[in-house]
């Protein structure tokens, strides 16, 4: 097997396996492509695989070398992965302190392309632009919807987020708050504007009247909607 | 004219994407609130009168995923060899449904032997291509690219990706072409054609906040597409997604209330495949210009046990096929709809230890409808002449088969899809 001869039981199978460069090749480049680009460099490759080498094997030192590398905060990894479902949907139930059993997120995660435990086939997910197609992209905006209007089952109070953290004063404060949480800021003025608009704008702007109007839980559902959060 | 020239003009004229994304950011320019009436309205007006399918055709594609066996679909029943290769999992020859003295078909596809009577399927036998690649994957991108060299990358298009765009119009219908399913083939992969995946129709819609008066809604719609069209200006991944939800969610309004409306007239079984293939005569009765559509159906993979799953699968298939065909012909419209059935490979000649088959080469294709010209096309691959790994060797080309859909089917030139080597089979009636 692989230039080697002799009688092979699972665990040699598995040893044999590590000692290849593929391997290393094969496990950087799924790497990088979870935490940094989707499109990783050979010499980004040949990189953590050569610390996979000289490591013994070490997964936690390729990782290591990929959260500290330059590639990790250049342009090139920033906002450019597109989530999986299990991002989308836990990363917005976190933010927004949701808490259910999990029959729901399976649902949702399902409508979006990705039944857990379950890939379409032993390669897993394709992952990447592959999650998205219109199907996926309602989905994904309806799972925002889901978890943002009034009275619904995983509905969070979004009103007590804002009073807790003291961010009721103007339109634009609630915006920013809500921005930061959930797509850690950085959105450009155009979409920005279109949120405080969406709260009645900078204006005249009242927080009871925009928590009874549903327009405060319009703009979590635009925020957790928009094509930002869907990259990370 | 040419049936690019029909295919060009679309069933569905008015209706320009970009005209109307324009259209659409004006009136969010301007402010104004958008009931959803309104926006049904602004279609309504540009939507010309209804029009007739006669003279516009339909490509059905239906992949049987994990790779069929072919050996036991159109079987080789009067072949020795057969038997010798196959042993406990031979079928009896005695319960086959006889095509000729040569060839017969598994006795669950009752259905395909009604179609076959009828002259409305065609059976290619013997398909595939040289240096057949025996993984999954690999096989299947080459089937839906069409290339079997080429690396497949992220640049990659299909097929029917190709001929989409190579046809297309300045007022084409989002329903020009469907993914029936919820995750999108390679096939349909095309480099400026939105190509919608609908996977349930009840669930193929833009939801809102029940709570929410039809003014707070439609304001809530208008600011959901403003931010999109915003967020698109950033390019690159965001440009794509953007695009994505925006076509996505306009294509849910072009869908319409039609759909809902039509009534099927043939018992569909109520399996995965049946529904979709409801869908796909929901999509074609409601004159939405749908020229392609794709379904996708898995299971195939028997690498044990053989016996008890196939046999299940291939009744499943025929049943479903038949109820499609009966329906669309119930409808008039049976010859205008052509459905190309295929799987990436055939599996191993000998049976396994475990009473199953491994991957193999070459297998059957089934080409079914009005339209079609039914009986057998190509040669079989001879069971005394295997490959190297005991496979059938192919006689007939995939392309063969891309080259006959794409241009005597629909009439688009078949060299910008598969290229000038493959000529292509006469499947059709003149």
């Amino acid at each position: 097997m692989l230039g080697v001869s002799g009688t092979f039981d699972d665990a040699d199978v598995v040893a044999l396996l590590a000692e290849r460069r593929e391997t290393a090749d094969f496990i950087g480049t799924k790497l990088w492509r979870f935490f940094a680009v989707p499109e990783p460099t050979p010499r980004m490759v040949e990189r953590t695989s050569d610390v996979y080498f000289a490591s013994g094997g070490s997964i936690r030192e390729v990782v290591r070398t990929i959260l500290l590398s330059e590639e990790m905060y250049s342009a090139d990894a920033y906002r450019t992965r597109v989530k999986s479902p299990v991002e989308v949907v836990f990363g917005a139930e976190r933010a927004l302190g949701i808490e259910s059993d999990g029959r729901l997120e399976m649902q949702q995660m399902r409508v979006m392309g990705q039944q857990l435990f379950l890939p379409p086939d032993p390669a897993g997910w394709t992952g990447g632009d592959a999650w998205i197609n219109s199907t996926t992209m309602l989905a994904r905006s309806n799972f925002a919807n889901l978890v943002t209007q009034r009275g619904g089952r995983m509905a969070t109070d979004v009103g007590s987020l804002l009073t807790a953290a003291g961010a009721t004063r103007s339109a634009a404060e609630v915006v920013d708050w809500v921005l930061d949480l959930l797509v850690g800021g950085d959105v450009d003025a155009t979409t920005r504007e279109t949120l405080v608009d969406h709260l009645g704008g900078s204006f005249h702007f009242d927080f009871e009247r925009a928590a009874r109007d549903g327009s405060l839980n319009g703009l979590f559902y635009l925020a957790l909607s928009m094509p930002l959060y869907q990259v990370s | 004219m040419s049936e690019t020239q029909n295919l060009r003009g679309g069933a569905l004229g008015g209706v320009d994407r970009r005209a109307f994304l324009t259209r659409g950011l004006a009136f969010v320019a301007a402010g104004s609130l958008m009931p959803a009436a309104f926006v049904r309205g602004v279609f309504a007006e540009e939507l010309p009168d209804a029009q007739t399918l006669s003279g516009r055709r339909v490509l059905v594609v239906v992949q049987l995923g994990g790779g069929n066996d072919g050996l036991n679909t159109v079987i080789p029943y009067a072949d020795g060899a057969y038997f010798d290769a196959r042993g406990e999992l031979a079928v009896n020859p005695e319960s086959v449904i006889a095509l000729d003295d040569r060839v017969a078909l598994h006795p669950y596809l009752a259905g395909f032997g009604e179609l076959y009577e009828r002259g409305s399927l065609a059976i290619i036998e013997g398909v595939g291509y040289s240096d057949p690649n025996r993984s999954h994957f690999r096989a299947m991108d080459i089937w839906n690219t069409a290339s079997p060299r080429a690396d497949v990358t992220e640049a990659s298009t299909g097929w029917l990706g190709r001929l989409l765009d190579a046809s297309a119009g300045d007022h084409d219908s989002r329903w020009r072409s469907a993914n029936v399913g919820a995750v999108a083939p390679l096939a349909l992969g095309a480099d400026d054609t939105f190509v919608p995946s609908l996977e349930s129709m009840p669930a193929y819609v833009l939801q809102s906040d029940q709570r929410l008066s039809e003014a707070g809604a439609a304001r809530r719609t208008t600011d959901w597409m403003q931010i999109y069209a915003q967020q698109a200006a950033a390019g690159g991944r965001l440009a794509m997604l953007s695009r994505t939800g925006l076509d996505a969610y306009q294509s849910t309004i072009e869908l319409g209330d039609d759909v809902s409306d039509y009534v099927a007239l043939a018992d569909y079984p109520t399996s995965p495949l049946g529904s979709a293939l409801f869908t796909c005569a929901q999509l074609i009765g409601s004159n939405l210009g749908t020229t392609v559509l794709y379904v996708t159906t898995g299971g195939f993979v028997s690498h044990a046990a053989q016996a008890r799953t196939q046999p299940e699968l291939l009744r499943g298939l025929s049943e479903a096929m038949l109820a499609f065909q009966n329906d669309l012909d119930a409808h008039g419209t049976g010859a205008d709809v052509t459905t190309f059935v295929w799987t990436e490979f055939g599996r191993r000649v000998r049976a396994n230890g475990s009473a199953g088959t491994d991957h193999g080469a070459a297998g059957p294709a089934f080409v079914v409808g009005g339209s079609v010209l039914g009986g057998l096309h190509g040669e079989p691959s001879p069971l005394g002449d295997l490959d190297d790994n005991g496979n059938l060797r192919y006689t007939t080309d995939f392309r063969s088969i891309y080259a006959s859909l794409a241009e005597q089917w629909l009439g688009v030139d078949r060299r910008g899809i598969v290229g000038d080597e493959f000529a292509p089979l006469t499947l059709f009636r003149s």
